[in-house]
């Protein structure tokens, strides 16, 4: 099983179960793999609209700026958008203070981490992550026969910075730290995260996906580009689907020595970026005021709910970001089931031994759904 | 040295050892499906940005998106903070019916290059080779190479046809895939289908084949034979289309292939997760069955490109027999000096190289481009 890749294998299953047109869809709805074995057995009626807590999705996007921007830009959608990736790179590069060169955009985070996969282990080697983490750029990896080497999160649900330098060996090729992580939303301090960075990228390429930093206040929003800028070994990662709402218009970018960024759009599976996600980003990228009020908004939800878990008194680590993991109350495969009849979607995790929810966070009024709805189903 | 190394980098390092980076990597980006001679080449490395009339080097649609598509992206618009994961399952059930498969022989990707690449993965990564017509569409082959494969390639026969004759008897022992593009790109032309149907029949049973049909849509709807009946009887066959050309929603990144489940699964294994934007999808799913757009598309590209051709037949320039959105003729002056003249008069274009010789693909745009671009050749070439 570790050998193949696991949506693979996971497809091959669903082939074999009854319906699969039915599977399928749910195979591909589930496209960043299943984290459970709940999640492997639970087959979705596929009836009736969900209110999606499942995948981390921002509840107010696109903003109006974006719809905007990217009804105007409608007329250029015949054409490949060559200028217009261009003219986005210098966009990010002068926001990031780094040159053009040293950027590049993808189609989706998802694109970058599989870049980096990749790269990886056509290199011949492993990569290393935390556990449990969003795992596309190991899942990658893996089909392409690196190995996973991944290290568990600490009792917290944080990173764990001391098990994983350990866990570097001598073909590691990459390590991957995603911070704040999901699915548990944690994050790790700045300054030990910034030299414990330093320190790894003298070993192997350190892959730092900062999709949910956006989340956090401006102020603590520390990213680790500056060691791009500083020349070390370190690949950070941007995203527009998160604080920016356009999960489904696919754009991202990745930050990295340009060097780094050659290798990584070799692998670029041909002109993927499309103008829509282009034109909306373009006008998403300075937009503050939706980023702050996404921000509100979801601290305040996520507020409300941590009070309810803590009322209940489920663990949780502590997260900043509009996800939030928890031990499950009953199997994972009854939560699934009952949580979906009710009319949400949320996932399921496998972690040492126990099941995981995890929960993304929507607007305060799905929150409040959700809870009672969750009341009943873990009663 | 180029066939050692993928062209791409081997232009964008080239690039970057010259002066002004950010000038010639845009458009070095704009040349991504790889430079196809050293005109372009020289030609990226010293050009300057100046105000355009006409781009005609990427055989877009003039005339896209549809009223329909832009319709239908508005629509699109409040749902696409969510992961268009079911709407992709939508557009797949859409397609099957469309193609008379079920879902599980359709596969969707970001642009029919998406899927050409993940191809190129799938069997480039154990080596052998890959076999195609050349010139061709060479997306594929080029992500092949960066997995070790080897790049076969057979010329095209004197009419710029593929040879198929050739390309069988060609097949070698390493053979792990037959990349065919009817009607071809660069040259335009089309082999009967019933030909390229015994082809694909015969050698299907040693090697799978990958019919590219981008273009096909290009044809009247009665001669718009396309390969799908293999794909249909389980032959070692794949499809692919895309919403680029006769759709007009290049910017959009919709395309797909049609194979058995067995190929289906083994291609779409090595595409990135969630590849297709919510706004595509929308406008991909409107697209399909719009008989009148397509119908528009084709009509108004064929009295273009006869501007095109008529004046090629005036000066006596032999051309590939099209039955696309492009021409393919010999360069009658220096490929360089054509591009960068061409540039300057705010028309673009692309030159390739081949048997020792230069050639020029002029993509067909609208009526009023193609006048403005036959008289600025002309003054051109002299």
């Amino acid at each position: 099983m570790k050998s193949l890749s696991r949506r693979d294998w996971f497809k091959s299953t669903l082939t074999l179960s009854a319906g699969f047109g039915l599977s399928t869809m749910l195979a591909d709805q589930l496209l960043a793999a299943p984290v459970s074995r709940a999640e492997q057995f639970h087959t979705s009626k596929g009836t009736g609209k969900l209110i999606r807590l499942g995948s981390n999705e921002n509840p107010y996007g696109p903003s109006a700026k974006a719809r905007k921007a990217l009804d105007e830009a409608m007329n250029e959608f015949n054409r490949y958008a060559f200028d217009s990736v261009n003219e986005f790179k210098k966009m990010l590069a002068e926001k990031e203070g780094v040159s053009p060169e040293h950027i590049l955009i993808a189609n989706g985070s998802s694109e970058t981490l599989c870049l980096a996969g990749m790269g990886a282990s056509l290199e011949g080697g492993a990569v290393l992550s935390a556990f449990p983490t969003f795992r596309s750029l190991m899942d990658y990896a893996e089909k392409l026969k690196g190995r996973w080497d991944r290290v568990d999160l600490d009792q917290y649900h944080a990173h764990n910075l001391e098990t994983l330098a350990a866990a570097v060996k001598s073909d590691t090729r990459l390590m991957f730290v995603c911070n704040p992580n999901n699915p548990t939303g944690t994050t790790v301090e700045s300054g030990k995260l910034r030299d414990f960075c330093i320190e790894m990228a003298k070993k192997t390429t350190v892959f730092m996906d900062e999709a949910y930093l956006e989340l956090l206040e401006p102020s603590e929003q520390h990213s680790m580009v500056d060691l791009v800028k500083a020349g070390h070994n370190v690949i950070v990662s941007r995203t527009f689907s998160k604080v920016y709402g356009l999960a489904g218009l696919r754009i991202a970018y990745c930050i990295a020595h340009p060097d780094m960024i050659k290798k990584l759009s070799r692998y670029q599976m041909g002109p993927v970026i499309n103008q829509a996600g282009l034109a909306a980003a373009k006008a998403s990228l300075f937009d503050t005021d939706f980023a702050n009020m996404t921000r509100k908004k979801n601290n305040e939800a996520m507020q409300y709910f941590t009070q309810y878990l803590d009322s209940k008194g489920w663990f949780h680590g502590k997260s900043r970001t509009n996800c939030i993991l928890f031990p499950a109350p009953k199997s994972g495969k009854t939560i699934l089931e009952e949580t979906e009849k009710r009319g949400f979607q949320i996932r399921v995790w496998d972690y040492q031994q126990k099941e995981w929810c995890r929960v993304s966070i929507g607007t305060m009024e799905e929150m409040k759904l959700f809870t009672k709805a969750f009341d009943e189903v873990t009663a | 040295m180029k066939n050692q190394i993928n062209r791409r980098d081997w232009l964008k390092s080239t690039l970057a050892l010259t002066a002004g980076f950010s000038m010639t990597s845009s458009l070095a980006t704009q040349l991504m499906a790889s430079p196809m001679s050293k005109a372009e080449e020289f030609f990226v490395q010293n050009n300057n940005v100046l105000p355009l009339l006409a781009k005609l080097n990427f055989n877009e649609n003039p005339y896209g998106p549809s009223e329909k598509a832009k319709q239908a992206i508005i629509q699109s618009l409040s749902q696409s903070n969510r992961y268009a994961v079911q709407e992709l399952d939508e557009l797949k059930a859409l397609l099957a019916k469309k193609e008379g498969v079920t879902p599980d022989y359709i596969h969707i990707g970001a642009g029919s290059g998406d899927i050409l690449c993940q191809t190129g993965v799938a069997f480039g990564l154990e080596g052998g080779s890959v076999m195609s017509a050349f010139p061709t569409f060479s997306l594929l082959m080029d992500f092949a190479e960066i997995f070790k494969a080897a790049w076969h390639k057979v010329n095209l026969n004197d009419q710029l046809e593929h040879d198929y004759e050739a390309m069988a008897s060609a097949i070698k022992s390493d053979t792990r895939l037959i990349f065919i593009c009817n009607p071809n790109n660069p040259s335009g032309t089309l082999v009967d289908p019933q030909k390229v149907k015994a082809f694909c029949q015969e050698v299907s049973k040693r090697v799978p084949v990958y019919a590219d049909e981008a273009y096909l849509e290009f044809l009247e709807p009665a001669q718009q034979i396309s390969m799908v009946e293999l794909v249909k009887k389980d032959m070692n066959v794949i499809v692919s289309r895309t919403f680029s050309k006769i759709h007009g929603l290049a910017g959009l990144r919709v395309g797909y292939i049609i194979a058995k489940p067995e190929l289906i699964n083994r291609i779409a294994s090595y595409q990135h997760d969630i590849p297709v934007s919510a706004g595509s999808i929308a406008a991909a799913k409107v697209c399909l069955g719009d008989e009148e757009f397509m119908k528009l598309t084709r009509t108004k590209n064929q009295v273009a490109r006869a501007i095109l051709t008529h004046y090629l037949d005036q000066k006596r320039i032999s051309y590939g027999k099209t039955h696309t959105n492009f021409v393919f003729f010999p360069a009658p002056k220096a490929g360089n000096y054509i591009l960068t003249k061409m540039e300057e008069k705010g028309y673009l274009m692309r030159i390739w190289d081949y048997q020792d010789r230069e050639w020029c693909r002029v993509s067909i745009g609208t009526s009023e481009e193609m006048k403005g671009f036959v008289k600025a050749f002309d003054e051109v070439i002299g």
